[in-house]
């Protein structure tokens, strides 16, 4: 067992890891071996997690700014409406089905019992480190502790979860999370050598004890956890075509002895179906969405505005990582991958096949050589991070096991050099720590804007335009760099945080800007004032530059964008600094007008369900609200006969009337799509209960007590 | 179970990366797209043309605006006339299929000065604001927030002026700097001019640069966009500069008059805080013409004179190509002694109108291939509502400069004609002057659309 020399340091006993139970007392006058005893891995993480907690203090009580995801959430009980609405406000009014990702939301919800603003903060402190929770489970009983230890230390100083909060994109957050729990999963069924090496147990009845343990279980848990991410940031797709791709191609140029046991495409296939029926509402949204179907994984950034490769390589979209100290976590996996050998390999291989594939996914993606498939990079990105540190757990192991078989050489330079680069690494982290917020803003453009209500507030859009990694609101997308989104009356809030792929007639909008960005027109104002649209906000930042307190990078709009709008001759400049641009439109006239023949200016109208105003007689009621077919107009109780204008517009003629009638806009729509969510949720309900729920709680429906039915069920075994 | 050979899976993936790597070759850049209203013809929902620089019945510019519809579809206008008085008119005029109409401003709104805006409900329409004295300016389709123009004089006989206008809802402020051969200038009353949303305004550069000759101008924009044209008047001619958005570090003036009596010189600005080296290459027919050179100051203007010049023969037209060591602004000022007239620089482009909107035809209507390969071009007549259309192309040698007429045998004379002349590239040039005495001082801009 005694080693010497470098090789000494690690050792495959397991008694390293429990020395003051090792009878073999002379090992404790050994040289110091790193982090061997479970005392010193204890301290080690526990180190490692006040240090986070320092370095995320202030993202307890800060105020969250409005970048990325991190609009405010709604009441719990708004939240779940929205899963079950048959109206969203995006756009310009869409009756596309509830995005589950607030159904997810809802579901969080009830464990912090109602208080939704807990969530985003949770997520921006405890995301990263739950990932690498997540890194260490994927590598239990595969690698010894302390490869687990430093495989997760990894996985916390990669730059993307810095970066992700830094950028308040709680979507990718969640993504780190839960990815390493799916690689898991994943690997397990598709038996990749180390993670499954025995075979199932016997099958069991839905809903039985045990049904969980089996293979259909396994699958179910795998597709209910990859649904459940993809809920929140859809990209997680492509992330699962990604890793059983890699794993087949790694076979391909280097089988195992499980390769035969597995079918992965039909896996992938089974596990993309059952996704879809998990997602309903998402996926009859994607089918329904046409040609902006892919636009669901993520919208084309500007190539000019995108991570280079290096960056890419060093998973950093953002300042934390953008330096040489980013290429040490690569370069550890690399060496890792020199060092494995035997199962290590085999493990190893896959995760660089996959974390390859990553890369050059994003970097065609990056370069918009996909059309309008355009995954969201940092999901991808979240990808490779997860398998570098698989790659670095396995590469600690390989430092344990496989260096003392081979005489002294390249190897143990190599080695040498990964420890250097392990211990280096963790350097900048600490750094990070010292803003206490992971450089988040604490300011952002969106909130920085104070005159955004037009003078005569009758109800109004605003129209965010701006790249798909600043913009603090779902949308669609324009042209690659540009995306488009509106809010109404104000901010984004708790109503707009996902978006339909399918955009409907906010297209009118989107052709719109295309049409003035192309210099097709110049009254964009008038073409937008159809649709509410008061205000153009540009955003060429998250957040605003202040010096000495917060830095953040530009990622500009497409150049003729801002020109273009210039030049409209119905846009009035507002504002103009780096970080935002902002036109009033001149031709606005109200959410919902009314205007009356012989008069050429329409007067602005508050019109909504809860309460009537008056309207002018003999006018014309022109509403700003799509699909035109969900709203009447009840005029003294009586629902006036309704028309389309402009192609889309409910508009309605107010008959003359003797006095001044009142007027209240009401949505009537039969609830399609709480009857979809309904479904949906049951469908979950249904399989969650599937764990052995149904068994458990079987003496609910049969009226026996569970004695009973549990003695019923041993008699007919032993008859059996 | 071992592994198969190592190399295979390590060598793919390695290969897969470096062809990912190498992707970084390929360089994007956020450029905006080039526009024009003839590019935009046959699927615009909306354009604009604004012209400014008319004058009313007291001043030296009394004249109309003219609009041609170049298209085979009917257009509507809406017409908005404003005068410096903040007086406004709006009228709506329909252009039937290659039609044309005129507008006189003073008509329409009192004032001193004037500018109109036009709506068009497409693409195709393009607009030339025609002085009584013949002086005439293309239309534009935009406001820039950038300008720059050379040649201006305020000596004795002579008043230089910018007319402004403010095409969008954004209240406009702006600031003028001046470069002269004794140095730059910023007086103070042109720093944060104003002009308000769709207002117009005309800024006197003699009130501030007195006595001077050869004046550069850089107008910049601090907010909003902004509308410019520089009106120059010399004794009894008047012109119109309509002045360059970017500087430049090369041009061609392919239509320069070297005849007796006749006087015409390259006036250039250096904006840069560097010395330029102009030098100016003069080809005329016949003759080998040494390079004229000049050395500019930081800060400073200067010309080259063409003629009257010992060194260039009085052989009829020259064509001139001048590059400067740095970016720099040029015009082109002719004349005789009964004044100068200042002309722009004419960017190359890839279609360019060549319309007789004085009815007096054109003395020199040349094509010029401003790039190192042949160039095809198409000449297409726009006729009236009763005529036919005729077309005819030439390969057009690299560097050449040839006479429309003489290329495009279908028409035998250009007066009364309206012709859309179109190059497979963006290296199109057309020069134009007007029958005059002596010939050539009077040049006439072609419209390009934009």
């Amino acid at each position: 067992m005694a080693g010497v020399g470098f090789g000494a340091v690690f050792s495959e006993e397991e008694e390293f890891d429990e020395i003051p139970e090792s009878g073999v007392l002379e090992l404790r006058n050994r040289p110091s071996r790193v982090l061997t005893s479970f005392r010193a891995q204890a301290g080690f993480v526990l180190v490692v997690v006040v240090l986070w907690l320092i370095g995320s203090r202030n993202l307890f009580a800060m105020h969250l700014p409005l970048i990325g995801r991190l609009a405010p959430l709604d009441s719990w009980w708004s939240t779940w409406r929205h899963f079950f609405a048959s109206w969203s406000a995006n756009g310009v009014g869409s009756g596309s089905s509830g995005m589950p990702g607030y159904g997810v939301l809802g579901f969080a919800g009830t464990f912090v019992v109602g208080r939704m603003g807990v969530l985003p903060r949770l997520a921006l402190v405890g995301a990263v480190p739950v990932g690498a929770v997540g890194v260490a489970r994927l590598l239990r009983g595969r690698v010894s502790n302390r490869a687990r230890v430093v495989a997760s230390v990894a996985y916390l100083a990669f730059p993307l979860g810095v970066n992700m909060i830094g950028a308040g994109r709680i979507d990718v957050l969640f993504v780190i999370a839960g990815l390493p729990l799916v690689v898991r999963r994943l690997f397990e069924l598709l038996c990749v050598p180390g993670f499954r090496s025995g075979p199932y147990p016997e099958p069991v009845p839905f809903g039985h004890r045990g049904w969980r343990s089996t293979e259909a279980g396994q699958r179910m848990a795998a597709f209910m956890l990859v649904a459940l991410i993809t809920a929140m940031a859809p990209a997680t797709l492509v992330l699962v075509v990604l890793i059983v791709g890699g794993v087949w191609l790694a076979r391909f140029f280097e089988g195992d002895e499980f390769q035969r046991r597995v079918r992965p495409w039909r896996l992938l296939g089974a596990l993309l179906f059952n996704v879809a029926i998990f997602l309903l509402p998402l996926t009859i949204d994607f089918f329904v969405a046409g040609r902006r179907a892919f636009e669901v994984f993520g919208l084309a950034r500007g190539p000019w505005t995108v991570p280079s490769f290096a960056d890419l390589v060093r998973g950093a979209d953002g300042t934390f990582g953008a330096n040489w100290t980013g290429w040490l976590l690569p370069a550890a996996a690399v060496f890792a991958l020199v060092l494995c050998r035997d199962q290590r390999r085999a493990i190893a291989t896959k995760a660089a096949t996959i974390a390859t594939l990553s890369l050059v996914l994003a970097t065609l993606v990056a370069h918009h050589w996909l059309g309008s498939f355009a995954p969201d990079l940092d999901v991808l990105l979240s990808l490779y991070a997860v398998m570098i540190a698989l790659l670095i757990g396995l590469g600690v192991s390989a430092l344990e096991h496989d260096l003392r078989q081979s005489g002294f050489g390249w190897r143990q330079l190599v080695a040498s050099a990964s420890v250097a680069v392990i211990v280096v690494t963790i350097i900048p982290l600490l750094v990070s720590f010292a803003s206490g917020r992971f450089d988040l803003p604490t300011t952002s453009v969106a909130e920085s804007l104070s005159a955004l209500a037009p003078p005569k507030a009758g109800g109004y859009r605003v129209l965010w335009l701006g790249g798909p990694s600043v913009l603090p609101v779902p949308g669609w997308s324009v042209e690659p760099g540009l995306e488009a989104a509106t809010s109404t009356n104000g901010l984004p809030g708790g109503d707009s945080l996902f978006a339909s792929p399918d955009s409907g007639t906010m297209d009118k909008v989107l052709s719109a800007v295309h049409s003035a960005i192309e210099g097709r027109t110049v009254r964009l104002g008038q073409l937008l004032a159809s649709a509410g649209i008061s205000t153009i906000v540009v955003m060429n930042a998250s957040a605003p530059e202040l010096a000495g307190v917060q830095s953040v990078p530009l990622h500009p709009v497409p150049a003729g964008l801002t020109s273009a709008l210039g030049l409209q001759t119905d846009l009035s400049l507002e504002l103009q600094t780096n970080s935002v641009v902002v036109f009033a439109n001149s031709a606005y006239r109200g959410l919902v007008s009314a205007s009356v023949a012989g008069k050429t200016t329409s007067t602005q109208l508050l019109v909504s369900g809860t309460s009537a105003v008056a309207v002018p007689p003999a006018a014309t009621i022109r509403a700003g609200v799509a699909p035109a077919s969900a709203f009447e107009l009840l005029v003294n109780g009586t629902a006036l006969r309704r028309t389309v204008s402009d192609g889309w517009m409910p508009t309605y003629a107010v008959g003359d009337q003797s006095t001044t009638p009142s007027a209240q806009l009401v949505m009537h729509r039969f609830p399609w799509n709480g009857i979809l969510a309904g479904v949906t949720l049951g469908i979950w309900i249904i399989v969650w209960l599937g764990f052995g729920l149904i068994q458990r709680l079987e003496w609910l429906f049969t009226g026996r007590r569970r004695r009973v039915a549990v003695a019923r069920h041993a008699r007919k075994e032993d008859r059996g | 179970m071992a592994s198969r050979s190592r190399p295979p899976l390590l060598v793919v993936l390695a290969l897969l990366l470096v062809l990912a790597g190498l992707t970084t070759l390929v360089r994007s850049s956020n450029v905006a797209p080039k526009t024009s209203s003839l590019s935009l013809s046959s699927n615009a929902n909306s354009t604009a043309l604004y012209c400014t620089g008319l004058s009313g019945t007291t001043g030296s510019t009394v004249g109309h605006f003219t609009f041609l519809n170049t298209t085979d579809v009917t257009r509507q206008l809406n017409v908005q006339v404003v005068s410096d008085k903040g007086v406004t008119s709006l009228t709506s005029i329909k252009l039937g299929p290659h039609g044309d109409k005129e507008v006189v401003p003073q008509s329409e709104v009192k004032g001193s000065s004037f500018a109109v805006a036009v709506q068009v409900n497409g693409g195709g329409v393009v607009g030339e604001e025609v002085a009584d004295s013949s002086a005439e300016a293309p239309c534009v389709s935009s406001g820039t927030t950038n300008w720059y123009a050379s040649g201006f004089d305020t000596t004795v006989g002579s008043t230089a002026g910018l007319s402004i206008y403010n095409p969008t809802a954004t209240p406009a402020v702006f600031n003028i700097v001046t470069y002269s051969p004794s140095g730059y200038s910023a007086p103070a009353p042109f720093q944060g001019l104003a002009v308000g949303a769709h207002d117009q305004t005309v800024i006197n550069l003699g009130s501030q640069i007195v006595n001077t000759a050869d004046i550069g101008v850089r107008v910049r924009v601090l907010r909003g966009s902004i509308v410019i044209n520089g009106v120059q008047e010399s004794g009894s001619v008047t012109s119109f500069a309509q002045g360059q958005r970017t500087l430049t570090r090369s041009a061609w003036f392919p239509a320069v008059t070297t005849v007796n009596n006749a006087r015409s010189q390259i006036r250039v600005v250096n904006p840069s805080s560097e010395s330029v080296e102009v030098v100016a290459n003069v080809m005329v027919a016949n003759y080998t013409v040494a390079p004229q050179d000049l050395t500019i100051a930081p800060y400073a203007s200067g010309d080259i004179v063409i003629t009257p010049n010992s060194a260039i023969p009085a052989a009829g037209y020259a064509s001139v190509r001048v590059k400067a060591s740095a970016p720099v602004s040029m015009s082109l000022v002719t004349g005789s002694t009964l004044g100068s007239a200042l002309s722009s620089l004419v960017a190359p482009s890839d279609d360019f109108i060549v319309a007789d909107f004085t009815g007096k035809g054109f003395d020199a209507a040349n094509v010029t291939n401003t790039s190192s390969r042949t160039l095809k071009v198409t000449f297409t007549t726009i006729p009236g509502p009763r005529g036919h259309k005729q077309t005819g192309e030439v390969q057009l040698a690299p560097e050449a400069t040839e006479r429309v007429l003489s290329v495009f045998g279908a028409l035998s004379t250009l007066k009364g004609q309206t012709l859309l002349v179109t190059g497979s590239r963006s290296a199109l040039l057309v020069s134009l002057t007007l029958p005059t005495t002596p010939a050539g001082v009077v040049v006439v801009s072609p419209l390009d659309g934009g």
